[in-house]
C-alpha cells in the first residue's frame, strides 16, 4: 500500500485506483502520515519548507471547526434527489402520495365552510304569493301554535 | 537550510556525464524536461480531483489531504506579500477555511490549486490593506499565463525551535538524499525536482516504468525512515 501512496502522489494512477486508494488513506492512520511524510520530502526537496507552515495542525483543528461542506450535483435530477436510491416500484406509491396532498389541500381550499359568509342575504322576489302562504300556514310556528289555541 | 539545488544540477550532470552507452547526447536533448515552472503548472490532477470530490460530498480527511498538499506551497507565495511569520499563518488558515467554505461551488474549471492561491493572494491583500500596508501588485508573483511563479525568498523567522527543525529538517532530507544508491537519487530527482513522468523517467533511465516506480518508493521509504526519529519527537503535530 505505501508504493500506491508514492505512486499516487505521483499522479500515475488513474481516477478509479486513486480514488480507492484515497479511500484507504482516509480510513488508516499511519498510511495518512506516510501521506504526510512523503509530501513532506517533496517539499523539503522543493525549497518549500517554511517556519510559518511547517506544520498543518492548527489550519485542521480550524477545519475541524467548521460545518461540513456537501455539494448537490446539479446533473442531477431532482426526481433523482428525491427519489435516492429507491426501486421503480416505489415511485408510484410517492406520486399517488404527492396528488393525494395536493387533493387534500384543494379540497380544503374549495370548501365553503372555509369561505368568508357574505353581510348580505339574498332573498328571492319573485316567489308566488300562493306558497308563501302556504308556507306560513303549514309551518310549525309559534305564531301558528298561538292562534291555533286561541281558536281552541 | 541547505539548497538542494545546486546539488541537483550537479545530480543531473552526473546523470548526463556517467550515463550508460545507451544514454545518448540525442537521447537526453530529444527527452522532454520540464522546467520547475511548468511543473508547477502542472500539478496531480486526478488526486486533487479525487480528493475534492471527496470532500465535496462531506469528507473533511480528504480536504485534510488537501491541506497537506498545498500548505507549504501556499505559505511559500505568501511569504512574497507579508513578512511577518505569525501573519503569514494567520493568512494561510484563513485561506483554507475560506476554500473549505466555498467548496461546493469549486466546480473545477481551473485546477484546485490555481482557485486556492487565488483566494490565498486575495486574502492576502485584504489583510494588508485592513493592516493599513500597500499590497505589492501581484503581476510580480504570476507568469504570463496567470500562473504563480516559483520563489525562494523566504519570510523571517520569529520561533527559533521552528526555525531549527525547519532546518534540521532540510538538512536531513539532503542527507538522505546524498547517501541513496545513485539509481535511487536519480529517480527521485528527476520525478521531485525535474517533475517528469514515470515514463520519461523510464525513458532517460532506460529501465521499465515498473522499476522506477519501485525505485522512487525505495528512495522515499529510505528518506522518511532518517526522518522518523526527528519527528517522532513532534509527533504532536501533523506534518
Amino acid at each position: 500500500m505505501k508504493e500506491k501512496i508514492s505512486t499516487l502522489l505521483d499522479d500515475e494512477l488513474d481516477i478509479k485506483s486513486s480514488s480507492q486508494a484515497v479511500s484507504e488513506i482516509i480510513k488508516d492512520k499511519r498510511l495518512r502520515e506516510r501521506f504526510e511524510t512523503y509530501q513532506l520530502i517533496r517539499d523539503s526537496m522543493n525549497n518549500e519548507l517554511s517556519d510559518a507552515t511547517l506544520s498543518s495542525q492548527a489550519i485542521l483543528d480550524a477545519i475541524d471547526k467548521e460545518p461540513i461542506q456537501i455539494q448537490f450535483n446539479k446533473d442531477k435530477k431532482l426526481s433523482d434527489v428525491i427519489a435516492l436510491s429507491s426501486p421503480d416500484w416505489m415511485t408510484w406509491p410517492i406520486a399517488a402520495s404527492f396528488i393525494a396532498v395536493l387533493f387534500v389541500g384543494a379540497m380544503i381550499t374549495m370548501n365553503p365552510l372555509h369561505m368568508k359568509s357574505s353581510s348580505t342575504v339574498e332573498i328571492a322576489q319573485d316567489v308566488p304569493n300562493e306558497y308563501i302562504e302556504a308556507h306560513q300556514m303549514l309551518a310549525p310556528t309559534s305564531v301558528a301554535f298561538y292562534v291555533d289555541k286561541e281558536a281552541k | 537550510m541547505p539548497r538542494l539545488n545546486n546539488n541537483i544540477e550537479q545530480t543531473k550532470l552526473s546523470l548526463v556525464q556517467d550515463r550508460p552507452a545507451v544514454y545518448t547526447s540525442e537521447h537526453v536533448e530529444s527527452t522532454p524536461v520540464k522546467s520547475v515552472s511548468e511543473k508547477i503548472e502542472n500539478p496531480n490532477r486526478a488526486l486533487d480531483q479525487v480528493l475534492v470530490e471527496s470532500a465535496q460530498k462531506g469528507d473533511k480527511k480528504a480536504f485534510g489531504l488537501l491541506v497537506e498538499k498545498y500548505h507549504r506551497k501556499l505559505g511559500r507565495i505568501l511569504a512574497r506579500m507579508v513578512r511577518d511569520q505569525s501573519e503569514i499563518e494567520d493568512i494561510v488558515q484563513e485561506t483554507f477555511i475560506k476554500a473549505y467554505r466555498a467548496l461546493p461551488n469549486f466546480r473545477g474549471d481551473s485546477a484546485f490549486y490555481t482557485w486556492l492561491y487565488r483566494i490565498g493572494i486575495n486574502t492576502a491583500k485584504n489583510h494588508l490593506v485592513a493592516m493599513g500596508k500597500r499590497p505589492r501588485n501581484m503581476t510580480e508573483f504570476e507568469n504570463e499565463d496567470g500562473e504563480f511563479e516559483e520563489t525562494h525568498q523566504v519570510a523571517e523567522a520569529d520561533n527559533p525551535e521552528t526555525t531549527l527543525l525547519t532546518k534540521e529538517i532540510g538538512i536531513t532530507v539532503n542527507t538522505a538524499i546524498e547517501s541513496l544508491p545513485e539509481e535511487l537519487k536519480v529517480a527521485i530527482t528527476l520525478r521531485e525536482i525535474e517533475g517528469l513522468s514515470y515514463e520519461e523517467i523510464a525513458e532517460l533511465m532506460d529501465c521499465p516504468i515498473g522499476t522506477v516506480r519501485s525505485r522512487i518508493f525505495r528512495a522515499r521509504e529510505t528518506i522518511a525512515e532518517k526522518l522518523k526519529p526527528l519527528l517522532s519527537q513532534h509527533n504532536n503535530k501533523r506534518w
